[in-house]
């Protein structure tokens, strides 16, 4: 098992995360046609979870922004979708050259990616400029605006009413499939020279600074590349769907990502990954609760749960850590011996001021 | 009035001070000298209630305060004059003498206002004005007698002479040494050794964060020199 | 002449709200380095009171009101906040947005997601007209609203023991710790104050919108947000001048917009925001920070 560690080398937590994920897709049809849409929700949600962990979790700076590629993602793909006989019905004032664009899915998926990444771009202008708190604001102001913009361009998007029509190409293997892309990429990302920099500024930023990472252009790297990721979530999303409205890309989903990040741990992949399946299992078993308490309970056990974490185990689930055969191992022997879990935190919390009592 | 010990203080994986004791007599002026990242602010972080102590024990006056907040530390009697003066300069020169206050309810406070401004005349000068227009020496007699305001037993001092004119460094010692003569028990953190061996009934050197040698007068400055870090000059600075 | 008077007096309508809404956030952000997202349910939850006390008379309405946003302010505080207390901004920031989540889904449980319409006196909504100019009710009511408590709140910082504590603990929160003065007594007074400062502008939006409902509190955070982040984080008098001129550019963009892209007149106003950040990325007035 060692060996097959050293083997496997770098490339380990992604394949093993892999193999989880491809675990899961398989069992889940034989849950019927509801199981197999939860998984698809699933392998989305990871791939919007480690697209704003791209960002998010490598560089420390939270952000309330990141649906807003989701959105763009998701019109765009679903603008260059719809069969042109139903758009111009759909949609007659669309611009012309959007009007007649009919593409295939895989083409769709990687220009709504492309979008948002510009649009990303456009953003970073001046939002990784910001200091790393008001940054998180202003990427808030993003999403608000990116949601009145699809709320009221009608022409484009038909405004509050929803887009409907939009081929429903997403299936159980096509939502795999992105989102074990969207690990790789990520995990490449976060192991490059450009992760390692970008990393370096989460943990000391002044420290960064001085060894010469320019911490602007690296923050605006990862913005554009998380825009990518989100948007092409996005268009996969909107596939799956098939009607959607600019609700389905504000607060909810903003909310949703953020709590699956935390729970699962912001500082590794491995938690942006395991956050996504964690909620969906608790997300199930709320919803049969509330056959009882009735409407809300989802979303309050949500956010008892997020709050349970920051307050207990703040650097969440996985602790921080990346999954690998070692890390598995001693997971086992630890089970073993039942002794206490020790996390890699235990370090005494010596500058913490104590609490007046 | 104040005994350390084994004390033991971390930052995350790396000890700081490893096991150090001491003692304050009440009435005392015990210094404690020591190279830079010898441990001395950590020292008086701990006893302030700033850190907590990984282990050892901390005692004022018979009470273990180990766990104790820094504002409850005041309430037993403890000021601190911290390094770098730390006066609030959005404050005005006054209000930073009222703060001071804050653990009193007594009426005499205004009247502890005015003997301050007595004692140390450039501060009636710039009552009014925020504080942070002040140079560093004014600074620093504003922060010392901030500390007093609270009419400590307790004064613990880190570094008052750090970064001042000469003439400056001498109105710190004897104020110090005026204090001393008041009956107030001082704890003085320095880098500068001489004066505070002169100073104190006794002065512990600190290197590494352990105590390596405990002076009592300036017949052990050539040991004090050598402990230090062989005899560099910092002992003279 | 008339009109750019009218105009004034709306964006002066405006600023004065979202001094209120801004205010509060600069001073909590101040003390605790939490930018508190869920300032915007404590609006939310004065609404509610407002609308469970309606019955009774208006000002007596409005003071229980008030004391209950408070007392939330203050539970709110000892019950999420404390326990993350001295953990990074980002951290505090994302845990108040979880405590927004959390009350808003609780107030959407138990009133359910149509708003409650709350009557209020029809004093708010005549209007006053001075020389051409048409001066609203609310606009009256808000602009003497912020005059008392923005004044109020200056007076009680720069006079009382407490309101210098603080201003010591927003400079340099361990050292106010080490002459005395007692973090949990200064935190929670600043939670309390911005209850006040909730309630007022929970008073304000149901007169204005004439109805509460659970998901009212984001707009006027968002604002808070924007005016606070605009003027620089932190900053007291930077708030108060973001939330001028976020009024006024609201209205700038009102006038100036044409019609059918008013209703997207938000999203102009924070894209200008944004690119005033572009020039100033640490805010128009960026704040003092504490020397370590």
């Amino acid at each position: 098992m060692q060996r097959l560690g050293t083997s496997l080398g770098k490339i380990q937590t992604p394949v093993l995360l892999t193999i989880v994920i491809a675990a899961i897709s398989l069992l889940a049809p034989l849950g019927g046609l509801a199981m197999e849409n939860r998984a698809i929700v699933m392998l989305i949600n990871i791939a919007l979870v480690v697209g704003l962990y791209s960002f998010a979790g490598l560089s420390g700076v939270l952000s309330f922004g990141h649906m807003s590629f989701m959105g763009i993602g998701a019109y765009t793909g679903a603008l260059i979708t719809i069969p042109l006989t139903a758009k111009s019905a759909l949609l007659p004032e669309l611009p012309s050259f959007i009007a007649h664009a009919e593409f295939s899915f895989p083409i769709a998926i990687l220009i709504g990616g492309g979008v948002a990444a510009f649009v990303a771009l456009v953003v970073s202008l001046p939002v990784a400029r910001l200091p790393a708190l008001a940054m998180s604001l202003a990427l808030f102001a993003v999403l608000v605006i990116a949601y009145q913009v699809e709320s009221n361009w009608n022409s484009v998007t038909r405004g509050r009413q929803a887009l409907f029509g939009v081929p429903t190409g997403t299936t159980l293997g096509v939502a795999l499939a992105v989102a074990l892309l969207v690990i790789f990429f990520v995990y490449g990302y976060q192991e490059s020279r450009f992760g390692l920099r970008l990393r370096a500024s989460r943990e000391n930023e002044l420290a960064a600074a001085a060894i010469g990472v320019d911490v602007v252009r690296e923050r605006r790297i990862a913005l554009v590349l998380s825009g990518f990721v989100i948007g092409v979530a996005g268009v996969v999303y909107a596939q799956y769907l098939g009607v959607f409205t600019p609700n389905d890309f504000y607060l909810d989903v903003t909310f949703l990502t953020i709590a699956m990040l935390v729970i699962g741990g912001t500082r590794s992949l491995t938690g942006a990954v395991i956050g996504p399946i964690l909620v969906a299992v608790l997300t199930y078993l709320l919803q049969r609760g509330e056959t009882v308490t009735g409407p809300g309970l989802q979303q309050i056990g949500l956010a008892l749960a997020m709050l349970a974490v920051l307050i207990f185990r703040p650097s969440g689930l996985s602790l921080g850590a990346e999954l690998t055969i070692s890390s598995l191992r001693s997971l086992v022997v630890r089970g073993r011996r039942r002794t206490p879990s020790a996390p890699a935190s235990s370090a005494p919390a010596q500058l913490e001021v104590p609490d007046e009592n | 009035m104040l005994r350390v010990d084994s004390l033991e203080v971390r930052y995350g994986r790396l000890t700081a001070l490893h096991g150090i004791s001491f003692e304050v007599g009440s009435g005392e002026c015990v210094g404690l000298i020591g190279a830079n990242g010898a441990g001395k602010t950590t020292t008086l972080s701990a006893i302030a209630g700033v850190l907590t102590p990984a282990a050892g024990t901390i005692e004022l006056e018979g009470a273990i305060v180990n766990r104790e907040a820094p504002e409850a530390i005041v309430r037993r009697g403890v000021a601190l004059v911290p390094e770098g003066r730390r006066i609030f300069t959005t404050l005005s020169v006054e209000e930073n003498l009222r703060i001071g206050a804050s653990i009193r309810g007594d009426d005499e406070i205004a009247a502890d206002v005015e003997r301050m401004m007595e004692r140390f005349p450039v501060l009636r000068r710039y009552a009014g004005t925020h504080a942070g227009k002040l140079s560093g020496g004014e600074q620093q007699q504003l922060a010392i007698a901030r500390a007093l305001m609270s009419r400590p037993r307790l004064l613990l001092l880190d570094e008052p002479s750090l970064g001042l004119a000469p003439l400056m460094v001498d109105l710190v010692f004897d104020l110090v040494a005026q204090l001393r003569e008041e009956g107030i028990t001082i704890l003085l953190v320095e880098q500068n050794g001489r004066r505070t061996v002169e100073l104190a009934d006794r002065t512990y050197v600190l290197a590494s964060g352990s105590i390596v040698l405990t002076a009592t007068g300036p017949e052990d400055l050539g040991e004090v020199e050598r402990a230090y870090f062989g005899g560099d000059a910092a002992v003279e600075a | 002449m008339t009109e750019i008077i009218q105009h004034l007096v709306d964006a002066a309508g405006l600023a004065s709200l979202y001094a209120l809404l801004a205010l509060p956030v600069a001073l909590v952000y101040g003390i605790m380095n939490l930018v508190n997202f869920a300032h915007g349910e404590l609006i939310m939850i004065g609404a509610y009171g407002l609308f469970i006390f309606a019955a009774i008379t208006l000002p007596l309405a409005a003071f229980l009101a008030l004391v209950i946003v408070v007392l939330a302010a203050l539970a709110m505080e000892r019950a999420a906040f404390r326990p993350v207390r001295g953990s990074s901004p980002e951290t505090l920031l994302v845990t108040s947005f979880a405590v927004s989540f959390l009350l808003q889904n609780a107030a959407l449980m138990i009133f359910g997601s149509r708003p409650k319409s709350v009557e209020t006196p029809s004093l708010f909504s005549q209007t006053v007209t001075i020389g051409g100019v048409h001066i609203e009710g609310v606009t009256i009511l808000s602009v003497g609203l912020a005059v008392i408590c923005i004044g109020g709140l200056v007076i009680f910082m720069k006079r009382t023991a407490f309101g210098m504590a603080m201003r010591a603990a927003a400079e340099d929160f361990t050292m106010a710790r080490l002459v005395g003065i007692r973090a949990n007594a200064v935190i929670s007074g600043t939670f309390a104050i911005s209850g006040v400062g909730a309630g007022v502008a929970a008073f304000i939006l149901v007169v204005q919108g004439g109805s509460a409902f659970a998901t009212m509190g984001l707009t006027p955070v968002i604002i808070a947000f924007v005016a606070t982040m605009m003027g620089g984080l932190g900053s007291f008098s930077g708030a108060l001048i973001g939330a001028a001129l976020l009024g006024a550019g609201t209205v700038a963009f009102d006038v100036l917009l044409p019609t059918q892209l008013r209703s997207s007149r938000e999203a102009f106003v924070y894209g200008a925001v944004l690119v005033v950040l572009l020039i100033r990325p640490q805010g128009l007035v960026p704040a003092r920070r504490e020397r370590v």
